[in-house]
C-alpha cells in the first residue's frame, strides 16, 4: 500500500498556496492532517498529480473569541480545540464532538479544516458545526468568500469548495444564553467511524420551553443533515421524554442511511433516532 | 562445571519473567521487515480481483519496462519440474487435484489469487509496475456457500461416530436441533507475513528469513518444489510478530519470492501489507452445522448428531482436512455421548483459502455444541450448568476412549477431573452473585444475561521433538529446540525447564531455535506443543546431561534428546461469561469474564495467563467484531482495518484466569498439558449463550454485531 | 461488488426523437462521468475512457461501450460498458437499461443499472462504492436527460437499428464539440 507517485509541494505563506490552488486547480489536493489523505493515498485510490502540504502555514491555527463569534483557523488540530478553554467554555458541543474524533493519534494531526473539506458524512465536526449553523471563510487567488453551513456539503467527500479555493477559517456564531447542547454518537469501536449520531443545541426560556432547536444527524445522510421538521415541531414545547421521543421520530422520517455490512439502513435509522431522543433528553438536562 | 552455580529453585511452575521481551520492549529485536542486504530488491504480487475466472490473456510486458523494474515473473516462468504445494499433515487420496501452485496458471480460485510477481528497487516503483500488468478474466460462477455448493466442490467427506445414533434419536424422549453458523475470520497476527531470500553464488545455498512455525518442515517442501538436495537451502526465524495457526503455513509467497532470488540473482525482501495479508492469509472459522441433541427426560444425553459444511475457500493448502477432522474429532466436548455421529464435509468455495486458527475446528465445535446445549437446557426447563453437570465424564472414566478419531487415530482423553473444573471455576467467577446480578433490574434500555461453555482441548500434536543441550567450561548452557517462537516465550519456558533439571541459574540458559543450521530438526510450534514436547525433550537432555556431570564428567558436554508421544493431551476448561446488550444499539459489554484451565502442569503460569488473555481477546474479537464478508461476486468488502474490526485495548475484556493443575497427563515427563489454545476456544460459545440468556432468543449465528443485536433484541431476524 | 441502481426523469421531447436518440450510442455514452471516446471499434463498440470522481477518489477506466438487447416494441434500450483500470487489476462493467414511456406530450425515461466493480474500491464494505456508483449514475441520468432534451438541436438522427461502428472524423468532431458543451465543468 505505497501511493502512486505525485509532486510535492509546501507553501510558506498561504499566498504562495493559492498561487499553486490556481495553477493546478483539480489536479490537486490540499494535505493537512493527512489522517483522511494519506490512507486514500496508500490505498492509490486517490491520484492527485499534486501534493500541496500546507502545514507551513502557522498563520492559519489558532482559535480566538471574537465579537459574538469564534473564529478557528482551518489549521488547528483537533487536539487543540479539544484542549481549548475558550472553546470549552464558549461551545462545549463542539468540545464535546471533537473528542469522538478517531483516537489520540489522529487528533494530534488532524485538523479541523481538513475534517470539514474532506466531508466524511460519518465525520463528527461537520456535523456539529452545521447544528452550530457554522459558516466557512473560503479563500482563492480571486479573493475571498463565506459559504453557510448548509450550502457546504454537496454530497458524501465533496463539498461546494472549488478547486482553487482554500479553506482559511470556520467562524462559529455564539449560542445565545439559555442554550445547552449535547452530542451523542454510537461507533462499533472507541474510535470508529460513527454508525449514527446527533448534534443537538436548544435554547430554552427561564420556563424550560424550547426557543429555537437545531438537530443535525451524523452518518444518516451523504452530508451532515439538519432535521429542520423537527426542529419546527419541537420549539414552543418543554423537552421532556415524549417530545424528545416525537421529534426523534421526525428527524428521521425521511431519512434513508446507505447500509453497508456494519449495519442496513434500518439498522441505522433506528439508531439514528434514539440517538436523536438521547441527544435531546442530555441537552435538555444540562445547565 | 564449578561450584559458582546458583543454588536450584523451583523453576519449573515459577512465574518467571520473559526472557524474550527486553529485545521486543527496546525495539533492537529483529523482524524480517528489519533485513537489509547489500543489491536488496523488493516483490509485489500481481492478484485476482475476481473471485473465479479463466485466464484468458496476461501481458507482462508493459510492467517489465517500467522503471526501476528488475524482473517480472508467472506460472509460465516457473520450472516445468514444479508441482503443487502439498499437504503436509491430515491427507488423504484424492486432495491432489485442489492443490495450489505457487503461481495461477489458467484458472483464479478466490479475489486474491496471485497471478504475477513484480520485483523491482522498491517497494513503490514494484507497486506502480504491477498496476500495468494487464490480464484478461473471463468470469466464471463463483461458489460462495459451503452449504448450497454443487457436488464437484465437495473436496472430502467423512463420518467419525460411535454407537447407533439413528436408533437413539427413534426412542429419544427429547430432541433438540438447530442449523448454526460460525462466520468466516481469521488470525490476523500483528506483523503480517514477511521474507527475504537471498542466494549465495559461492556456496549455491539458498536462505530464506521470516521462516516461522514449522521451519524443517518448510525448508523440506521447499527443497522438493526447487528439486534441490535440503542442505542447498537453509531457513531463518527471526523475531515474530504472532502466528496463530495461519503464519508459518507454506504459502504460495513461500516458493515465489525465494524462486525470484534465484532466477534474478539478487536478494528479494517480500513485506507483505496489511491487504495483502487479509486477502491472501488463510481464513478460518466459517462452519455450518446442522447439529441435534437427544436427551431423555432426567436430562441425560443419549446421542449426538452432526452434519457439517467447513468453507474451505479457493484451495486445499498444507495443513488439508485438519480443520474439519478436529470438529469431528472433539465435538463430544467433555460429556458423555452413548451414541455420537458427525458427517463432516470440506467444501471449496471461491474465497480465500481457509486454514489453521488458535483452536482450529474447536472454536465452531463448542459454538455448535454448548449453545444446542443451552437450547436444550430451555426445552427442559433446567438449569444450564445443572444439564452439564449431570452429563459430564467423571474421573474414573480415565483414559476415556472417545469413539473419535483424528486421521485415523483415535482420540483417548488422558486425564481430567471435569466436575471439580467446573465447581471451581463456578466459585471463583461467583456465579451465584452473577445469578443474583443478572437477576437484577439493569438501567434502562440494558439486558443482562450470564452463559457459560465448557470444552476440552487438545495438545502435543505432531509426535516428536527435538533437542540439544550444551554445557560449556564456564557453565553457560544452550538449548537448541526444535520447537518454534510465534511468541508465545517458549524461550523462557524451555530455559526454565532446563535451569531446574540441570540445577543451574536461570540467566545462564540461552534458547535457540528457528534456524535450519544450527538446529537439525524439528516440527514448530502450532497446536500447542512446543513447551509440551520440546520441553519433554529438553527435559530428557538436561537431565542425561545431569547425571553425566554427577558422574563426574567435565565440561563441554552435549546431550542430544528426542522426545515422542503417539497421543495427544487434552487440557479442559470453561468460560463463564456476563453481559449486558444495549437493546437500541446492539451494543454487547462484557461485565465480567472468566476462564478456568486445567492444564496438568503449568511451566510457568505467567506465560498460561498471557496465552490465555490473549486467547480470550481473540475469542472475543471473533464473536462480535471481526467479520470477513463477501459480496455476491465473491469480493471481500472487508479487506482493510476500516472494515475487519479487531479488538482494541478499548474492546479486550479484563480477563479472571483460574489455573488448575489437578489432572497432569502421564503423557510426558513434565505432565504439562499444551496452554496455548484454550483462551479462544470457548469464547464464541460462551458469548453466545450469555446474549441468548439476555434477551431470551435464540442465537444461532456468529458474529454477535450489533446490527444483529438490536435485530434479535426487536424479535426480528 | 454487484449493484442496481435506478434514475428516473421526464424528457420534454416526444418519444420518437427521444428512442432515436437513446440509440444513438456516442450521446449516450458520452455521458458517463468523465468519458472520453475515441474511433476504432469493432462490432459497433465504441472505445473510450471513463472517469468515476467522488471528492478525492478517483478511478479511471478504459474500454468499450456498445448497444445490446434493443426491443423496439418495449422502447427499451441496454447499453453495456465494460472497463479494465487504466492503472489497477480492477475492472467496471455496467449494463445501463433505459426504459421510455410517454407521458403526455413527454416522455419519462427510466434507468436501471446493474453495476459490477473489482478491484480496490470495490474492497471496502463503508459503502464507498455505493455512494460512488449513486452519484455517477445520478449525474449520468442528468447528463442524458439534458442530452435527450436537446433532441431537436440534433443534426441527422441516428438510424434506429444500425448497430455498425458510426465513428469516423466528422462524427468524432461533432461528438467532441458536444461533449465539450455538455462537459464545460469538470465532473
Amino acid at each position: 500500500m505505497k501511493p502512486p507517485p505525485f509532486e510535492y509541494d509546501d507553501p510558506a505563506t498561504i499566498d504562495e498556496a493559492l498561487g499553486l490552488l490556481a495553477e493546478h486547480g483539480d489536479e490537486a489536493k490540499v494535505l493537512a492532517g493527512g489522517q483522511s489523505l494519506v490512507p486514500l493515498l496508500n490505498f492509490r485510490l486517490a491520484r492527485p498529480e499534486r501534493v500541496v502540504d500546507v502545514n507551513r502555514l502557522d498563520a492559519l491555527s489558532y482559535i480566538r473569541a471574537d465579537d459574538g463569534v469564534v473564529r478557528i483557523g482551518a489549521l488547528t488540530r483537533h487536539a487543540a480545540l479539544e484542549r481549548s478553554s475558550e472553546v470549552a467554555a464558549r461551545l462545549p458541543l463542539l468540545a464535546n464532538a471533537v473528542a469522538f474524533v478517531g483516537h489520540v493519534q489522529i487528533r494530534n494531526r488532524g485538523t479541523v479544516g481538513g475534517s470539514v473539506a474532506h466531508a466524511d458524512p460519518a465525520a463528527e465536526l461537520p456535523v456539529a458545526l452545521a447544528a452550530l449553523e457554522g459558516r466557512y471563510h473560503v479563500r482563492s487567488q480571486a479573493g475571498r468568500r463565506v459559504i453557510a453551513s448548509d450550502e457546504m456539503f454537496v454530497t458524501h467527500l465533496t463539498t461546494s469548495l472549488e478547486p482553487d479555493e482554500l479553506l482559511v477559517e470556520i467562524e462559529v456564531p455564539l449560542p445565545p444564553p439559555g442554550t445547552r447542547a449535547a452530542f451523542v454518537e454510537f461507533a462499533r469501536r472507541h474510535g470508529d467511524f460513527a454508525l449514527g449520531g446527533a448534534a443537538v443545541v436548544l435554547t430554552l426560556d427561564d420556563a424550560g420551553t424550547c426557543t429555537r432547536a437545531r438537530i443535525a444527524l451524523l452518518a444518516a445522510a451523504p452530508t451532515p443533515l439538519r432535521a429542520y421538521g423537527a426542529e419546527t415541531w419541537l420549539t414552543g414545547m418543554r423537552v421532556d421524554e415524549r417530545a424528545a421521543v416525537e421529534a426523534a421520530s421526525r428527524a428521521v422520517a425521511d431519512v434513508h442511511p446507505t447500509g453497508d455490512i456494519h449495519g442496513g439502513t434500518e439498522y441505522r435509522r433506528a439508531l439514528v433516532e434514539s440517538l436523536v431522543r438521547r441527544a435531546l433528553l442530555q441537552a435538555a438536562e444540562r445547565r | 562445571m564449578t561450584a559458582a552455580v546458583a543454588p536450584a529453585r523451583r523453576l519449573i511452575g515459577a512465574r518467571v519473567a520473559r526472557k524474550e521481551d527486553l529485545p521486543l520492549l527496546t525495539g533492537t529485536a529483529r523482524f524480517v521487515g528489519d533485513v537489509e542486504r547489500a543489491g536488496m530488491v523488493h516483490a509485489v504480487f500481481v492478484r485476482s480481483p475476481v473471485a473465479h475466472a479463466r485466464i484468458a490473456a496476461l501481458d507482462v510486458e508493459p510492467a517489465r519496462s517500467a522503471p526501476g523494474v528488475v524482473g517480472v515473473l508467472t506460472a509460465a516462468d516457473l520450472p516445468d519440474t514444479l508441482s503443487p504445494i502439498p499437504i503436509r499433515m491430515f491427507s488423504r487420496p484424492g486432495l491432489e487435484r485442489f492443490l495450489q501452485w505457487p503461481l495461477a496458471r489458467d484458472t483464479v480460485r478466490y479475489s486474491g489469487d496471485p497471478v504475477a510477481v513484480v520485483v523491482a528497487a522498491d517497494r513503490y516503483a514494484a507497486e506502480d509496475a504491477a498496476e500495468l500488468v494487464a490480464v484478461d478474466y473471463e468470469p466464471l460462477e463463483p461458489v460462495l456457500r459451503a452449504d448450497a455448493a454443487p457436488p464437484d466442490a465437495q473436496a472430502a467427506a467423512f463420518v467419525v461416530e460411535h454407537g447407533d445414533v439413528d436408533a437413539a434419536f427413534a426412542e429419544a424422549p427429547v430432541v433438540v436441533e438447530r442449523r448454526l453458523h460460525v462466520h468466516r475470520h481469521a488470525a490476523v497476527p500483528l506483523e503480517a507475513r514477511g521474507l527475504v531470500a537471498e542466494l549465495d553464488a559461492e556456496t549455491g545455498v539458498l536462505t530464506v528469513l521470516g521462516a516461522a512455525k514449522i521451519p524443517h518442515v518448510n525448508r523440506r517442501i521447499l527443497a522438493a518444489l526447487l528439486g534441490w538436495p535440503e542442505d542447498r537451502v537453509r531457513l531463518v526465524e527471526l523475531h515474530v510478530g504472532g502466528g496463530f495457526g495461519a503464519r508459518g503455513e507454506f504459502y504460495p509467497e513461500d516458493f515465489v519470492v525465494p524462486f525470484c532470488a534465484i532466477r534474478l540473482g539478487r536478494p528479494v525482501s517480500w513485506i507483505e501489507d496489511r491487504e495483502e495479508n487479509l486477502r491472501a492469509c488463510n481464513h478460518s472459522r466459517e462452519q455450518v452445522h446442522e447439529i441435534a441433541l437427544a436427551l431423555d427426560a432426567d436430562g441425560r444425553f443419549l446421542a449426538l448428531r452432526d452434519r457439517f459444511f467447513n468453507d474451505a475457500g479457493g484451495y486445499v493448502r498444507t495443513h488439508g482436512l485438519v480443520v474439519p477432522g478436529m470438529t469431528a474429532a472433539l465435538l463430544p466436548g467433555p460429556y458423555r455421548w452413548p451414541a455420537y455421529r458427525c458427517e463432516a464435509h470440506h467444501v471449496l468455495t471461491n474465497k480465500t483459502p481457509a486454514g489453521t486458527y488458535r483452536a482450529p475446528g474447536r472454536y465452531e465445535a463448542n459454538f455448535a455444541r454448548e449453545r444446542l446445549i443451552d437450547v436444550a437446557a430451555a426445552e427442559l426447563a433446567l438449569d444450564p450448568v445443572e444439564l452439564r453437570r449431570r452429563n459430564l465424564l467423571r474421573p474414573r472414566d480415565f483414559p476415556y476412549p472417545t469413539g473419535t478419531n483424528t486421521d485415523g487415530h483415535p482420540v483417548v482423553y488422558d486425564t481430567g477431573d471435569y466436575p471439580l473444573l467446573l465447581d471451581k471455576a463456578l466459585e471463583r467467577f461467583a456465579w451465584d452473585d452473577l445469578r443474583r446480578w443478572r437477576a437484577a433490574p439493569a438501567a434502562a434500555g440494558l439486558r443482562r444475561g450470564i452463559g457459560l461453555a465448557l470444552f476440552v482441548e487438545k495438545s502435543g500434536i505432531a509426535k516428536w521433538e527435538y533437542a540439544r543441550v550444551e554445557v560449556d567450561s564456564r557453565g553457560e548452557v544452550d538449548v537448541f529446540t526444535g520447537g518454534a517462537s510465534v511468541g508465545q516465550g517458549l524461550e523462557t519456558a524451555l530455559a526454565q525447564i532446563c535451569a531446574e533439571t540441570l540445577d543451574v541459574a536461570f540467566e545462564r540458559v540461552t534458547v535457540r531455535h528457528g534456524d535450519t543450521d544450527t538446529v537439525p530438526d524439528g516440527m514448530g510450534a502450532f497446536g500447542s506443543r512446543a513447551a509440551t514436547l520440546g520441553g519433554s525433550a529438553v527435559l530428557l537432555a538436561a537431565d542425561a546431561l545431569r547425571k553425566r556431570l554427577d558422574a563426574g564428567e567435565e565440561a563441554p558436554l552435549a546431550e542430544e534428546a528426542r522426545f515422542e508421544s503417539e497421543d495427544m493431551t487434552f487440557p479442559y476448561g470453561v468460560h463463564v461469561v456476563a453481559v449486558e446488550v444495549e437493546e437500541e444499539t446492539g451494543q454487547v459489554a462484557i461485565h465480567r469474564y472468566g476462564v478456568a484451565y486445567d492444564i496438568g502442569r503449568a511451566i510457568n503460569p505467567l506465560l498460561v495467563e498471557g496465552q490465555i488473555v490473549g486467547g480470550v481477546a481473540q475469542g472475543v474479537g471473533g464473536a462480535l467484531l471481526e467479520e470477513l464478508v463477501y459480496d455476491d461476486a465473491g469480493q471481500l468488502v472487508s479487506a482493510s482495518f476500516m472494515d475487519y474490526l479487531l479488538p482494541t485495548a478499548a474492546e479486550a475484556p479484563p480477563v479472571e484466569v483460574l489455573i488448575t493443575e489437578d489432572a497432569p497427563t502421564p503423557r510426558n515427563p513434565l505432565g504439562a498439558k499444551g496452554a496455548g489454545e484454550g483462551g479462544a476456544a470457548a469464547a464464541g460459545a460462551a458469548l453466545a449463550n450469555a446474549v441468548a440468556d439476555a434477551l431470551g432468543v435464540d442465537v444461532d449465528r456468529l458474529p454477535l454485531s450489533p446490527a444483529r443485536v438490536a435485530a434479535l433484541a426487536r424479535g426480528t431476524r | 461488488m454487484a449493484l442496481t441502481l435506478e434514475n428516473e426523469f421526464v424528457v420534454a421531447a416526444g418519444i420518437e426523437p427521444t428512442w432515436r436518440l437513446l440509440l444513438d450510442l456516442e450521446r449516450v455514452s458520452g455521458c458517463l462521468p468523465g468519458a472520453t471516446v475515441e474511433p476504432g471499434g469493432e462490432d459497433g463498440q465504441l472505445l473510450g475512457t471513463m472517469r468515476v470522481k467522488l471528492g478525492p477518489i478517483a478511478m479511471t477506466y478504459k474500454g468499450t461501450a456498445r448497444l445490446d438487447a434493443v426491443d423496439e416494441a418495449a422502447r427499451t434500450a441496454v447499453v453495456a460498458v465494460e472497463g479494465k483500470e487504466t492503472k489497477g487489476q480492477g475492472s467496471a462493467s455496467a449494463r445501463i437499461r433505459s426504459t421510455l414511456a410517454p407521458e403526455g406530450e413527454a416522455t419519462r425515461v427510466r434507468v436501471e443499472t446493474e453495476l459490477n466493480v473489482t478491484g480496490r474500491p470495490a474492497q471496502f464494505g463503508r459503502g464507498i462504492m455505493q455512494d460512488v456508483a449513486a452519484k455517477m449514475l445520478a449525474d449520468f441520468a442528468d447528463c442524458l436527460s439534458r442530452t435527450l432534451a436537446d433532441a431537436p438541436e440534433a443534426e441527422a438522427p441516428a438510424p434506429a437499428l444500425d448497430l455498425a461502428p458510426a465513428v469516423g472524423g466528422v462524427v468524432a468532431d461533432r461528438l467532441r464539440q458536444l461533449l465539450r458543451r455538455l462537459f464545460g465543468r469538470r465532473t
